[in-house]
C-alpha cells in the first residue's frame, strides 16, 4: 500500500473513524486495523508525534478486549491480535503513548488475555505489546497485576516468549518496594528456576529481578528470610558453580555476588545457607579462576567479593544499634557452624593474603585488612594456629607494618592484636621472627615523633578524598560512625601499637632467637674471606667438604624470616663477593687492572655458580639457585613499597579503565618550562623563551637544545682565556668535553638520572608516595635554572675492553658486565635499600640463564684436569629455573598500574621503569613487558610520524597488489615502500577476488614460507643433502633454522648469488618486525640462537648444539681435547697416560681424517688451501675456534646484519630486547595451534593393544592437551627426537606418531613409557590412572632427554 | 669433490677387509655406497647374502650415515622399508666411528635381536614368546629373499 506521505493525516483521520467497532463493525475495523499495522511498520517515527493519540489508544484497547461493538464479551481473536500488534507498534515508535494506552486500561485486558491463553498467538502478541507498556508504566502494570498473569502459564510459552516475559518481569520489578512483598514471593520461585535456564538472555532477566529484590528487601529481615527460604541462595550458589556455563558470563558473577550480598546483610538464613554450602571455595574459586591473575585485578568483582564476605561476618564492633540484633544472630550462627565456619576462613584466607601481599592498590588491601580483621576476631585460637602454620602471616604483617597509610596500620595491629589475644605463645615466637615486635617499636618512635606528624598530617591533607576507604567496605551503611572510626585512626594506630607493646611484649625483650646467627656468620665470613683472597675462594669451593658445609648454610636461608635474611647484610657480601669487592665503588680505568680484575670476577663467578647450580638431590628438592631467587624477591617485595612511585592522573576514573593496545592516536603531553640564567652565572647568555619540554626528554637532550642559544658568551669567554696560551682549535674541544649545565629547581640541583619531568614533579608534590598530576601542572610555567659546571671527567669507559684471552660467552653479558663494574647498568638510586636485591637478582638470573654454558665449561675444565675420564661424561643435563620465578609480582603490578594510567598513553613513563625495563626485563611477566613494548613502541612511531605528516592521525590501511607467482619480488617492493608507515597493509593478489584482511594475513604467511624454499641458500640443510629429493621443496629444520654459513671469500655457489641471499635475509627483517607491529604471524620456525641475534647477544660454540646436535656435540668434545693437552703442557702431572689419554674415543686425531673445510660445506675452506690441510691434535685448537666462526661468526654475520637492518627498517630492533628468545618466538610463531584436541586426535595413531577408545588413549590425549609449551616440546624432543614438529603440525610427522600399548610382565603402574625415536612410537604402559600416566610421562620425558636407556 | 675421509674408510675396507662384509662406492658418486651382509652362522639368516645401501651425508663423519636393507630380513630391529633401529646410527654416532664398524654392529645385531626396543613390535613379541617360531620364519625368509 501506499506509505502516508505528506496526505498522513488524512489518512489517519479515515483509518480511525473505521476503528471504532460501534460505527463500523468488527469486521471494518479488523481490515482496518491490518492497515494500520502494515502502515505503522513503515512510517518514520515523527509521524506519531503528530497524532491525537488517546482516541487511537480508545480505540485499539477496546477492539483488543472485544469490547464495544455489538458482541458483548465475544473477543474476535484475529482482531484482539491485530489490536495488540498495532499497541505494540505504537508504544515501539512513540513510548510516550504508553500513558495513553495505560489510562484506557490496556494492562488489564491484555493481562486477561495472557492469563486465560485461549489463543496463544494473542496471548504472545498481548506479551509483547506489555513488554512495551511496562518499560514505559511499570508502576501501572504492577499494580494491574501483571506479574501473577505473565507467570501463570509461563511453562507453556515458547522460548523467545519466556524472554519477553522475563523482560517484562525485570521492567516492572525495577519499581518494586516493600508493600509489593506478596507478588516478590510469588514470583521468586519461578525467578529461581530461570536461573538454571540454558538461555543467557533469560538468565540475565531473571537475575536483574533478582539483583532488585534483594536490592529492596534487604532492609526487612523477615521478608528477606522468607525470599531466601524459597532458595534464592541455593540457586545462586548452583549457577556460580556451574563454572563452565555459557550463561556464567563475568558480568552475571558480579551480580549473583552482590544479590548474595544484599541477601545476607538481611537474611540470618541466608547466611546459614551460605555458610552451608561452602561459598568460600566458591568464591576463591571464582577470583582464581576467572583469570585474575594478580596483576590483572578486577576491581569490581573484588569489591562485591569483599562486600558479601563483610556481610557474611559481622564487623567487631557493632556500632548501629538497629542491626545489632542481626549481627549478633550471624555472631551466634557463625559460633554454631564452626566447622563451616573453619571450612570458610581456611578458603578466604589462603586467598585474602595473597591479595594483601601482591596487589599495590591500597583500597583492596584496606578491604582485604579488614575482612581478616572479622574473620580473626570470630576464629578459635586452634583455627588461628593452625591458619598461621600454613600461610605466612606474620610475614605479610612484617611487611606491611612500614605501610606509610594509617588505616592499614591501624588494622595491621589490629589484626596482630587479636593474633596475640588468641594465641600468645605460638604467634609471639612468629612475630619475633619476622621482627615484627621491632617494627611496634618503629610505629611508636615514628608516631611519637612531632616532626614526622605533621608531615604526615600535611599528606592526610592531601589525601583525604582516597586515603578513607572506610565507606567502601562498611558493613553497615551509616557513614557518620565509619567517618568516625577513620579520624580515630591517627591517634588509634599509636594508641594500639603502645597496648600491644605492654600488653604482649613486655616479656620477650632480649631474647631474640639466635638459631640463625651462626649459620650467618658463617656465610659472611666465607664471602668475606673470600673478598680479600681468591685462592681460599678456590679451595673453598673445589673442597668437597667446605663445599658442603656451604650449601648446608645456604640451605638453611630457606628457613630464615624475612627479616632475618635482609638485616643479616648476607646480600650486601654476596653483592661485593660476585663483583670482587667493586660492588658500587665505581669503575677501574687501569687496564691492566681490569683485566686482572675481570679474571677474578670470573674465577668468582665459577665458583659460585658450581654451588648455586648445583643440581637438586634427594635431601633438598630445589638448589640454592631458586631459595635465593625466591628469598630475594621477598625481600624485594618487603623492602621497596615506596621505592618506585607511579605518576598517576589526578583523575580517579582513570585508573579503572583498561589501556587498549595498540594505540595509534594520542595526543602528546609536553610541559612548559622557562630556563633562567641562574645569577651567579656569568659566562652563559640568557634564555627568555618559554620550552614545551617532552615529557621523556633526558636532561642531556636538554641540555643540547639549550646549548647552542646560551653558550656564545661563554665561548667568547672562553676563547679569551684560551687565546694567549693555546692555538685556536683548542677552545672548540675543550668546551665540547668539558661544558655541562647544571639545573636547579627551587634552588634543588635536579638528578640527572630522571626526566625533568618526573623530578619537577617529584619537588612540587613533595611525596614519597605515588605522585599524582593534574592538568594544572602542565597549564603552570615551570622556572628551572641553569648553571654550567665542569663536567666530571667521566671518559665513556662504558665498554670493557677484552683484549686477551678466550671470550666466554656470559662476558659480552649484561649481567656479567654488571659484575664487572658493580653496578647495575642503569641510573637507579643506588643508595636504597632494593639496590643491592635487584643487583644480586639481575646476576642470579643472568647465571640461571648461562647455566648450560656455565656447566658445560665447568665440565670441560674437570675433563681436561682429568677428572672426568669418558667424553660422554662431560654431557650436562640442564636445569633451568623458570623464567617466571624472577617475576616480581610486586613490580610488575606496579608498572600495570602505570600502565593503565592514561598519563602512560601520552608518553609519561616514571624513569625507574624505564630504567628497571632496560636492565632487568625480567622482573616483569611477558604480558606485561609485551603491552609496556606495544605502548612504548606506539609512542615512539607516532612521534615519528608526526614529525613527517602531522595531520594523519586516522589509522588507515594501505591496499597492494601483489603477484602470487613472485611472492618474493612482489613482498620486497611492499616492504620497500611500506616500512615505515603505521598502516595496516592490506593485500589484494593479482587475478584473485579475496582482499582485506585474509589475504594480508595469508601473504604474511606464504612469504615467511617462500623464504624457506630449498636453494635460496638461505638456510643451514639446504642443497646439503644431494640426491635426497626435499618432498615438499621446504628446508627441513627439525631443530629450527639458521642461516647457512657463506664464505668470505666466495660471493656465489652452487648458483646462488650471496648478494640475493643478503637481500632476502633483509626482506625477512622486514616481514618480521612488520608482522609484530600489525600482530601477525609468521610460519618461519626459527632456531633458539637466531632469536639469540635478534636480542643482539653473542652466539657462540654451546649454541651449535640447538641447531646443529651432533655438530655442537663434537665441537664441545673437541674443545674439551684442546683443554686437556693444555692444562698437561703447563702443568707436569706425573705419567699417568690411562688418565690422560690425548686420543678421541680411542682414535687419534689425524685418523678422524678431518679436513680444514667447514663440515658439511665442503667447498668452504676455514683457511686458504683448507681442503688440503688435515686436522691434527696440534692444530685442532685452530680447527674448532674456525669452525665455530664460521658456523656463528664471520660465516653468518652478514646474514644476520641484513636481517637486523631490515628490522631497523621498520622499528629500532633494540626495543626488542625486553623479550627473551622463547617470547619472541611466542610473539612471531603464535600459541602452536597444532596441539588442538582435534588435530591431536586426527593425526595419532593408537595401534597393539590401544584404540582411540581406550581409556589410556583418551587419558593420554587429555595430558597432551594440558602440556605447558616446554613440556610439548619436551614431549616432542622425547618422542620424536626434534623439539618441534614439522611445518604443518602432527599431520606432518612422517612416519605418524604411534601409540602402542607396552607389554608389563608386574604391575603397569611400575613401569615408565618408552619410545622408539626412529618410528615415532610410544610406547605406554596401561596405566590405571590418568595421574599415574601423567606423572611416569613427564618424569620418562625429562629424564630421559639425551639418553636412549629408557627404551 | 669426495671427503678424504670417505676415501680413506674405502682404503681400509679394501685392504683390511671385515669378515662377512664387503662394501664400496656404487657408481662414481663416493657418497652412495653399497654394502653386502653374510647372515652369521650361529643366526637364522645365515647363509643369506643381505644387500645393504649406504649414503653419507655432506657433513660425514659428523653426522651418521644412512644404512638401510635393500633385502628383505624378518628381524624385530628391521622393518619392510629396511631402516635398521641402532643407537650408532642415530644419537650414540661418533667420528670416531667408521663405515666398517657400523657394519660390523649390524652383523651382531642380526645375531642378537634386541626384541625389548622393536621396531617391528609383532616380531618382537614373538621373538620373546616363540623363539622357535620366530628363527624358523627368519630361516624361511632369508631362504626365499636372501638366498639365489
Amino acid at each position: 500500500m501506499d506509505a502516508p506521505g505528506g496526505d498522513g493525516a488524512d489518512f489517519y483521520a479515515d483509518i480511525l473513524r473505521n476503528l471504532d467497532p460501534g460505527a463500523a463493525g468488527f469486521a471494518s475495523a479488523g481490515a482496518a486495523l491490518s492497515a494500520l499495522c502494515d502502515a505503522f511498520a513503515i512510517v518514520p517515527d515523527e509521524f506519531f508525534d503528530s497524532l491525537a493519540i488517546d482516541d487511537l489508544a480508545r480505540h485499539l484497547v477496546d477492539l483488543a478486549s472485544g469490547r464495544g461493538g455489538g458482541g458483548e464479551g465475544a473477543v474476535d481473536p484475529s482482531v484482539a491480535v491485530l489490536a495488540a500488534r498495532a499497541i505494540t507498534l505504537v508504544c515501539d515508535a512513540s513510548p510516550d503513548s504508553a500513558g495513553a494506552f495505560v489510562r484506557r486500561g490496556v494492562v488489564p485486558a491484555l493481562c486477561a488475555h495472557v492469563a486465560s491463553i485461549k489463543y496463544m498467538d494473542l496471548a504472545e502478541q498481548c506479551l509483547r505489546a506489555l513488554e512495551k507498556i511496562s518499560l514505559e508504566r511499570p508502576e501501572k502494570c504492577l499494580s494491574a497485576g501483571i506479574v501473577p498473569a505473565v507467570l501463570k502459564h509461563f511453562d507453556f510459552f515458547s522460548l523467545s516468549t519466556q524472554r519477553v516475559v522475563v523482560s517484562i518481569m525485570s521492567n516492572v520489578f525495577s519499581v518494586i518496594n516493600l508493600e509489593h512483598s506478596s507478588l516478590v514471593i510469588e514470583a521468586v520461585p519461578v525467578l529461581c528456576n530461570l536461573l538454571q535456564s540454558e538461555e543467557k538472555q533469560i538468565v540475565d532477566g531473571a537475575l536483574d529481578c533478582l539483583l532488585v529484590i534483594g536490592q529492596v528487601f534487604h532492609t526487612s529481615p523477615k521478608l528477606c528470610d522468607e525470599i531466601c527460604m524459597l532458595g534464592v541462595v541455593a540457586h545462586s550458589v548452583q549457577l556460580m558453580n556451574s563454572n563452565n556455563s555459557r550463561s556464567l558470563d563475568r558480568d552475571n558473577l558480579l551480580y549473583l555476588i552482590q544479590l548474595l550480598g544484599f541477601l545476607a546483610s538481611g537474611s540470618i538464613i541466608a547466611v546459614r545457607i551460605l555458610f552451608e554450602l561452602n561459598i568460600g571455595s566458591v568464591l576463591s574459586g571464582a577470583l582464581t579462576s576467572r583469570n585474575l591473575s594478580f596483576h590483572n585485578l578486577e576491581l569490581d568483582l573484588i569489591y562485591d567479593v569483599l562486600n558479601l564476605v563483610n556481610q557474611l561476618i559481622p564487623m567487631v564492633e557493632t556500632c548501629n544499634q538497629e542491626k545489632t540484633q542481626l549481627l549478633q544472630q550471624k555472631k551466634k550462627t557463625i559460633l554454631e557452624n564452626h566447622i563451616h565456619f573453619h571450612q570458610f576462613v581456611t578458603n578466604i584466607v589462603f586467598l585474602s593474603i595473597q591479595f594483601v601481599g601482591s596487589n599495590a592498590k591500597l583500597a583492596v588491601s584496606y578491604g582485604f585488612l579488614c575482612m581478616l580483621c572479622n574473620i580473626f576476631s570470630l576464629s578459635t585460637p586452634e583455627l588461628l594456629v593452625e591458619l598461621s602454620k600454613t600461610t605466612n602471616i606474620s610475614s605479610l604483617l612484617a611487611s606491611l607494618s612500614a605501610h606509610k597509610d594509617h588505616q592499614i596500620l591501624f588494622h595491621t595491629l589490629k589484626i596482630a592484636e587479636i593474633l596475640l589475644e588468641k594465641a600468645p605463645d605460638f604467634h609471639l615466637i612468629s612475630f619475633c621472627k619476622e621482627g615484627l615486635v621491632n617494627f611496634i617499636d618503629a610505629i611508636i618512635l615514628r608516631e611519637r615523633n612531632p616532626q614526622q606528624s605533621k608531615l604526615r598530617k600535611d599528606k592526610d591533607k592531601s589525601n583525604v578524598a582516597n586515603s578513607c576507604y572506610c565507606y567502601s567496605f562498611g558493613s553497615d551503611s551509616s557513614p557518620s560512625s565509619d567517618k568516625e572510626a577513620c579520624r580515630v585512626g591517627k591517634e588509634a594506630v599509636l594508641a594500639l601499637a603502645e597496648s600491644i607493646r605492654n600488653t604482649f611484649f613486655s616479656t620477650t625483650s632480649g631474647s631474640k632467637n639466635g638459631g640463625f646467627v651462626r649459620i650467618l656468620q658463617n656465610l659472611k665470613d666465607f664471602f668475606s674471606i673470600s673478598n680479600n683472597n681468591y685462592n681460599a675462594t678456590k679451595s673453598l669451593t673445589k673442597d668437597g667438604q667446605t663445599r658442603e658445609k656451604i650449601c648446608d648454610a645456604l640451605h638453611q636461608v630457606k628457613a630464615m624470616s624475612n627479616l632475618e635474611f635482609v638485616d643479616s647484610g648476607i646480600i650486601r657480601s654476596l653483592a661485593c663477593y660476585l663483583s670482587n669487592g667493586r660492588f658500587l665503588k665505581g669503575e677501574i680505568k687501569d687496564t691492566d687492572k681490569l683485566l686482572k680484575h675481570l679474571h677474578e670476577v670470573e674465577m668468582r663467578l665459577d665458583a659460585f655458580a658450581c654451588i648455586a647450580l648445583l643440581i637438586p638431590d634427594q635431601r633438598s628438592e630445589e638448589n640454592i639457585l631458586s631459595i635465593l631467587v625466591r628469598k630475594l624477591q621477598d625481600a624485594l617485595h618487603a623492602s621497596c613499597c615506596d621505592n618506585f612511585s607511579l605518576i598517576l592522573s589526578d583523575n580517579y576514573q582513570s585508573e579503572l579503565k583498561h589501556v587498549t593496545i595498540p594505540l595509534r592516536n594520542s595526543e602528546f603531553m609536553k610541559i612548559k618550562v622557562q630556563f633562567r640564567r641562574a645569577v651567579r652565572e656569568k659566562n652563559l647568555a640568557n634564555f627568555d623563551d618559554v620550552l614545551a619540554i617532552d615529557l621523556n626528554s633526558p636532561l642531556e637532550a636538554i641540555e643540547a637544545l639549550l646549548w647552542p642559544h646560551i653558550s656564545s658568551n661563554f665561548l667568547k669567554g672562553l676563547k679569551k682565556s684560551t687565546r694567549s696560551k693555546t692555538n685556536a682549535t683548542a677552545p672548540r674541544e675543550l668546551t665540547k668535553e668539558t661544558s655541562e649545565l647544571r639545573f636547579y629547581y627551587k634552588h634543588k640541583r635536579l638528578n640527572r638520572s630522571l626526566t625533568l619531568f618526573e623530578s619537577i614533579l617529584r619537588e612540587k608534590t613533595d611525596a614519597e608516595g605515588d605522585l599524582f598530576v593534574n592538568s594544572s601542572f602542565f597549564d603552570e610555567i615551570h622556572v628551572v635554572t641553569y648553571l654550567s659546571a665542569r663536567k666530571a671527567s667521566s671518559t665513556s669507559s662504558q665498554k670493557l675492553h677484552y683484549t686477551s684471552g678466550s671470550i666466554l660467552p656470559w662476558q659480552k653479558h649484561s649481567f656479567f658486565s654488571s659484575m664487572v663494574i658493580g653496578r647495575i647498568p642503569c641510573e637507579l638510586e643506588q643508595l636504597s635499600p632494593s639496590y643491592d636485591i635487584l643487583f644480586i637478582l639481575k646476576i642470579l638470573e643472568g647465571l640461571n640463564r648461562f647455566s648450560f654454558q656455565i656447566s658445560t665449561q665447568e665440565r670441560i675444565d674437570e675433563f681436561a684436569e682429568g677428572k672426568i675420564k669418558s667424553f660422554d661424561d662431560i654431557k650436562t643435563s640442564n636445569f633451568l629455573m623458570p623464567q617466571s620465578e624472577f617475576v616480581s609480582i610486586m613490580l610488575a603490578n606496579k608498572l600495570e598500574q602505570q600502565m593503565k594510567d592514561s598519563l602512560f598513553e601520552k608518553g609519561v613513563t616514571p624513569s625507574w621503569c624505564i630504567h628497571l625495563m632496560a636492565a632487568s626485563p625480567f622482573l616483569f611477566s611477558f604480558d606485561t613487558r609485551w603491552k609496556y613494548f606495544c605502548i612504548t613502541l606506539c609512542n615512539a612511531l607516532q612521534n615519528r610520524l608526526f614529525l613527517s605528516e602531522p595531520n594523519s592521525k586516522e589509522p588507515a590501511s594501505k591496499k597492494y597488489k601483489v603477484d602470487r607467482e613472485q611472492i618474493l619480488q612482489s613482498a620486497s617492493l611492499v616492504m620497500a615502500s611500506h616500512a615505515r608507515s603505521m598502516d595496516l597493509i592490506e593485500i589484494e593478489y593479482h587475478g584473485e577476488a579475496g582482499t582485506g584482511r585474509g589475504p594480508a594475513v595469508e601473504f604474511y604467511t606464504t612469504s615467511s614460507r617462500e623464504l624457506q624454499k630449498v636453494g635460496l641458500g638461505l638456510w643451514r640443510g639446504d642443497c646439503s643433502e644431494k640426491g635426497v629429493v626435499h618432498a615438499d621443496g621446504y628446508v627441513f629444520a627439525p631443530f629450527g633454522l639458521f642461516p647457512h654459513p657463506w664464505s668470505v671469500a666466495g660471493s656465489s655457489s652452487g648458483g646462488i648469488d650471496f648478494s640475493d641471499v643478503l637481500k632476502h635475509f633483509f626482506l625477512l627483517g622486514q616481514l618480521v618486525a612488520r608482522a609484530i607491529l600489525d600482530g601477525r604471524i609468521l610460519d618461519l620456525p626459527l632456531s633458539k640462537p637466531f632469536y639469540k641475534a635478534m636480542l643482539d647477544q653473542e652466539i657462540d660454540m654451546y649454541d651449535i648444539e640447538s641447531f646443529d646436535p651432533e655438530l655442537g656435540k663434537i665441537m664441545i668434545e673437541f674443545q674439551a681435547l684442546v683443554k686437556r693437552k693444555k692444562y698437561l703442557e703447563t702443568n707436569s702431572v706425573e705419567n699417568s697416560p690411562h688418565v690422560f689419554d690425548l686420543s678421541y674415543r680411542n682414535l687419534a686425531i689425524e685418523d678422524l681424517c678431518l679436513q680444514f673445510t667447514l663440515p658439511g660445506y665442503c667447498d668452504y675452506d676455514l683457511k686458504p688451501g683448507g681442503s688440503s690441510k688435515m686436522v691434527n691434535l696440534d692444530n685442532l685448537e685452530e680447527y674448532v675456534s674456525l669452525v665455530v666462526d664460521a658456523t656463528t661468526g664471520s660465516g653468518v654475520s652478514r646474514q644476520l646484519e641484513a636481517f637486523k637492518s631490515g628490522i631497523n627498517k621498520v622499528f629500532p630492533i633494540k626495543t626488542l630486547k625486553i623479550f627473551t628468545e622463547e617470547e619472541l618466538e611466542r610473539i612471531l610463531c603464535g600459541e602452536q595451534d597444532a596441539w588442538a584436541s582435534c588435530n591431536l586426535v586426527e593425526h595419532i595413531q593408537f595401534d597393539h593393544g590401544y584404540t582411540a577408545v581406550s581409556p589410556a588413549a583418551i587419558n593420554l590425549l587429555e595430558i597432551m592437551r594440558e602440556f605447558s609449551r616446554d613440556e610439548q616440546r619436551a614431549f616432542l624432543q622425547f618422542v620424536t627426537g626434534a623439539p618441534r614438529v614439522p611445518l604443518g603440525g602432527f599431520s606432518s610427522l612422517n612416519p605418524k606418531l604411534t601409540v602402542v600399548q607396552k607389554q608389563c610382565d608386574g604391575d603397569a603402574n611400575l613401569e615408565l613409557p618408552s619410545v622408539n625415536i626412529c618410528h615415532h612410537f610410544l610406547k605406554l604402559p596401561p596405566y590405571t590412572t590418568k595421574e599415574k600416566m601423567r606423572e611416569k610421562l613427564l618424569y620418562a620425558m625429562t629424564e630421559g632427554v639425551g639418553a636412549l636407556l629408557l627404551s | 669433490m669426495a671427503s678424504r675421509r670417505i676415501i680413506k674408510e674405502l682404503k681400509e675396507l679394501q685392504r683390511d677387509p671385515p669378515t662377512s662384509c664387503s662394501a664400496g662406492p656404487i657408481a662414481d658418486d663416493m657418497f652412495h655406497w653399497q654394502a653386502t651382509i653374510m647372515g652369521p652362522h650361529d643366526s637364522p639368516y645365515s647363509g643369506g647374502v643381505f644387500l645393504v645401501t649406504i649414503h653419507f651425508p655432506p657433513d660425514y663423519p659428523f653426522k651418521p650415515p644412512k644404512v638401510a636393507f635393500r633385502t628383505k630380513v624378518f628381524h624385530p630391529n628391521i622393518n619392510s622399508n629396511g631402516n635398521i633401529c641402532l643407537d650408532i646410527l642415530k644419537d650414540q654416532w661418533s667420528p670416531a666411528l667408521t663405515i666398517s664398524k657400523v657394519l660390523l654392529s649390524i652383523c651382531s645385531l642380526l645375531t642378537d635381536p634386541n626384541p625389548d626396543d622393536p621396531l617391528v613390535p609383532e616380531i618382537a613379541h614373538m621373538c620373546k614368546t616363540d623363539r622357535f617360531r620366530y628363527e624358523s620364519t627368519a630361516r624361511s625368509w632369508t631362504q626365499k629373499y636372501a638366498m639365489g
